[in-house]
């Protein structure tokens, strides 16, 4: 009997557990459905998220470009001179704890789990696996929220091949894209004539945890000032009588100082590899007076043949120095553009000093192989001090025979410059320019301002080596403002 | 002591047995009508998740091409040369008429397209290896007509004053991409939809696919409008395309009874320079 009791049990419980499972069941498929639709809108959402930290990626690397950017990658090549093909640079930003190790190695092309950069194969054929790589950790670093979730950027220099764009538009048809040729920035376009600027190529993959991928690209080219460099020493004043260029030679007759509009480079240029642009004029001036005044009255004796540059004529004077359509948008010929340039060099100068200063103040920073911008507002006076890179001075510039500037120098605002005459042996490379936006003689000088005014350049005994144009100096000074995206674009990541 | 035994051996009374199948079936009647439920359910959800998922897929595309739009720009083949028009993107996002790349139209105003339910872009979709085919760049059109979205793609001629309108407007280029979308729904079909979900057209009025935003200063503006500023308003201005896509299900809520539908939103930004 007492059997026969456990079996009625046992029925109970058989059907208190079928009754459990049928419940179960429904509720599972119920939670099956919503969860498919939950798991569905969330993969549209990743596909965002891993399209804007791609992006993330895409502008970390093409802002650590700029030399100014306390992240500048230091492996790059210095500004003016070129990155090989081959040559590739990684920013790599694995995640910074997990178990396993999040490890981002974009070379180890058999490993999917390490982020492998399949693209390059397809875009250099001719140089993989590349001949140098140098990897460098992400600067993205904020407190408090997690990092962005791409995992390398690559940078490097291009070619048509690699961006499947007939640059010199030879054809596509007959001709297949160039594999082997470095693609330049003529400050427009793109071209594949040897240009001081060059087109990299900055490429970011962004990975989610739940797997969704995403390979973009930028084409980036660096912005610069482009001065108008049109001589190697520009003297611009308005040509009337009392605002009219000075130019004042040694008073010895056999002095060493010299202006020579002939293109130094390629020379010593401490590694920046450039190669020699068209003659310039030695002095070139705005108006027939001031030609008057610095090349019939001033040049002609006794040392002429000190004054050299494009088309020969000794001394070498231009009255029209100002034709550069590359740069419509500096205007070096009026107060008003010239004080506008000022203010734009200004605002991305390395260094802005007060003056009067000298070459103490100047930033100790500043070498042949790191040129900078620096603005002195105010008086300079340098003595037995060469430095590098683009010089502005709003006051009057004096210097002394044994010192010197590698780059540009600007003279704008009072525009008077003066050499001492104390030593000798030091010289100018690259370009000078010298203008008074301040008419009738200066401050002080009874005139108005923004109107140009009356420039003198004074030259004592012996004087120094001189004034020598070198397209490759006046590259390296003048650093880029900005990398501009040239184009964008998707490429797909398997 | 007999007895007990012999209560123990006792069987169910007829009322008890009876009782104890009443709530046995009532229990399996609710849970098989739970189950049933639960798979109709299954069913439509699953109609309206493919609807979720072809739409998805619609946009991801979308906001890939416009994303890629102007690519690549004229400014990528140097300056002393005049290559082909099919080798760059003229602008990233092409407007009806042989005058085309000059003289852009305003949006909203006299565009044939780009409107609120039409848009060609301008890029090149295939230069990628090991796909790659052409060597030029294309026009992917997307354009609504009545509940279907159409794409399509040409290579762009090369040929004098292409009209890019009427060169991808043809029923050989446009093939059916996302079936029953709902963003300018017959009269009816809106009232209904509107019925169902209240906020999904602001003031009973259809929603345009694609919402365009212009830089203008100081900020970049909608300009999908009537009658915006002129100034500002042609398919060269554009930076921003917002994509709304509403997808009805083919089936009804199986609950409710009432009409499915999904509405996904995306962005896609133009980052190449004209």
């Amino acid at each position: 009997m007492r059997i026969r009791k456990k079996r009625q049990s046992g029925i109970a419980l058989l059907l208190a557990i079928f009754v459990l499972l049928l419940v179960s069941v429904v509720g599972l498929a119920m939670m099956g459905a919503s969860g498919t639709e939950t798991s569905l809108s969330g993969n549209y959402r990743s596909s965002t998220a891993v399209y804007y930290a791609a992006l993330s990626g895409l502008e970390e690397g093409r802002g650590r470009l700029l030399p100014k950017n306390p992240n500048y990658i230091s492996s790059l090549p210095p500004f003016g001179s070129t990155l090989p093909l081959g040559h590739v640079i990684y920013i790599t930003n694995p995640l910074p704890s997990g178990s396993p190790p999040d490890i981002v190695d974009p070379t180890n092309l058999g490993n999917p789990a390490t982020y492998p950069d399949t693209d390059w194969a397809t875009e250099f054929p001719l140089y993989n696996p590349p001949s140098t790589v140098q990897t460098v950790p992400s600067a993205v670093n904020l407190a408090g929220s997690p990092n962005p979730l791409y995992k390398w950027v690559r940078i490097n220099a291009l070619t048509e091949d690699a961006i499947r764009v007939d640059v010199n538009n030879t054809g596509p048809s007959s001709h297949p894209y160039n594999q082997n040729k470095i693609v330049y920035f003529d400050g427009n376009n793109l071209t594949r004539t040897v240009a001081p600027y060059q087109a990299l190529g900055v490429t970011a993959l962004a990975a989610l945890p739940d797997g969704s991928r995403k390979l973009l690209q930028y084409v980036v080219a660096p912005i610069t000032l482009r001065l108008p460099i049109a001589a190697a020493l520009t003297l611009v004043s308005p040509g009337t009588a009392a605002n009219i260029v000075t130019f004042s030679q040694p008073p010895t007759p056999s002095y060493s100082f010299q202006v020579n509009g002939s293109d130094q480079a390629p020379g010593s240029n401490g590694g920046l590899s450039c190669t020699t642009q068209p003659s310039l004029p030695a002095i070139g001036v705005l108006n027939l007076p001031d030609y008057t005044s610095v090349h019939d009255n001033t040049l002609m004796t006794p040392q002429p043949g000190h004054y050299t540059g494009a088309g020969g004529a000794v001394p070498n004077v231009s009255p029209s120095p100002y034709v550069n359509p590359q740069t419509p948008t500096i205007d070096m010929t009026t107060a008003t553009g010239l004080t506008n340039l000022v203010q734009q060099i200004q605002n991305t100068a390395d260094s802005v000093v007060t003056g009067p200063a000298t070459g103490s103040d100047m930033p100790p920073a500043m070498s042949f192989s790191n040129p900078m911008t620096v603005v002195v507002n105010g008086d300079l006076t340098l003595s037995g001090y060469t430095g590098y890179g683009l010089l502005v001075v709003t006051g009057k510039l004096t210097y002394s025979g044994d010192s010197g500037w590698k780059g540009i120098v600007l003279v704008i605002g009072q525009g008077v410059v003066e050499e001492t005459g104390s030593a000798d042996g030091g010289e100018f490379d690259g370009a000078f320019f010298v203008a008074s936006t301040v008419s009738g003689g200066g401050p002080g000088g009874g005139g108005a301002t923004d109107t140009l005014g009356p420039v003198s350049y004074t030259v004592a005994s012996p004087g120094g080596k001189g004034i020598y144009y070198n397209s490759c100096w006046v590259t390296a000074a003048q650093k880029p403002i900005t990398y501009k995206i040239l184009s964008f674009h998707e490429i797909p990541y398997p | 002591m007999t007895k007990r035994p012999h209560s123990c051996a006792r069987g169910f009374s007829l009322v008890e047995l009876l009782t104890a199948l009443a709530i046995f079936m009532v229990i399996c009647g609710v849970a098989f009508g739970m189950l049933t439920l639960a798979m109709k359910k299954y069913h439509s959800d699953s109609q309206l998740l493919n609807t979720f998922q072809e739409a998805r897929f619609g946009l991801d595309q979308m906001v890939r091409d416009i994303n890629d739009a102007g690519y690549p720009p004229r400014s990528e083949i140097q300056s002393t040369s005049t290559p082909p028009p099919s080798t760059y993107a003229a602008t990233a996002f092409a407007w009806g008429g042989t005058s085309y790349p000059g003289s852009p139209c305003s949006i909203g105003v006299n565009c044939t397209v780009p409107n609120g339910y039409d848009i060609i872009v301008e890029t090149d979709i295939d230069r990628d290896r090991p796909n790659y085919s052409g060597v030029g760049v294309e026009w992917v059109r997307y354009k609504l007509v009545g509940t279907t979205l159409y794409r399509g793609y040409i290579e762009k001629p090369d040929t004098p004053s292409p009209d890019p309108d009427a060169l991808t407007s043809g029923s050989d280029v446009l093939v059916p991409y996302v079936q029953n979308v709902m963003n300018n729904p017959p009269a009816a079909q809106l009232a209904a939809i509107q019925a169902a979900y209240p906020t999904m057209f602001p003031g009973g009025n259809p929603v345009p696919i694609f919402k365009y935003i212009c830089e203008s200063t100081p900020q970049p503006m909608d300009c999908t409008g009537t009658s915006p500023p002129s100034s500002t308003t042609d398919p060269t201005h554009v930076v921003a395309v917002i994509i709304t896509l509403i997808v009805q299900a083919p089936t009804l809520d199986i609950q409710t009874g009432r009409i499915q539908v999904v509405q996904l939103k995306g962005q896609g930004r133009r980052l190449n320079p004209d």
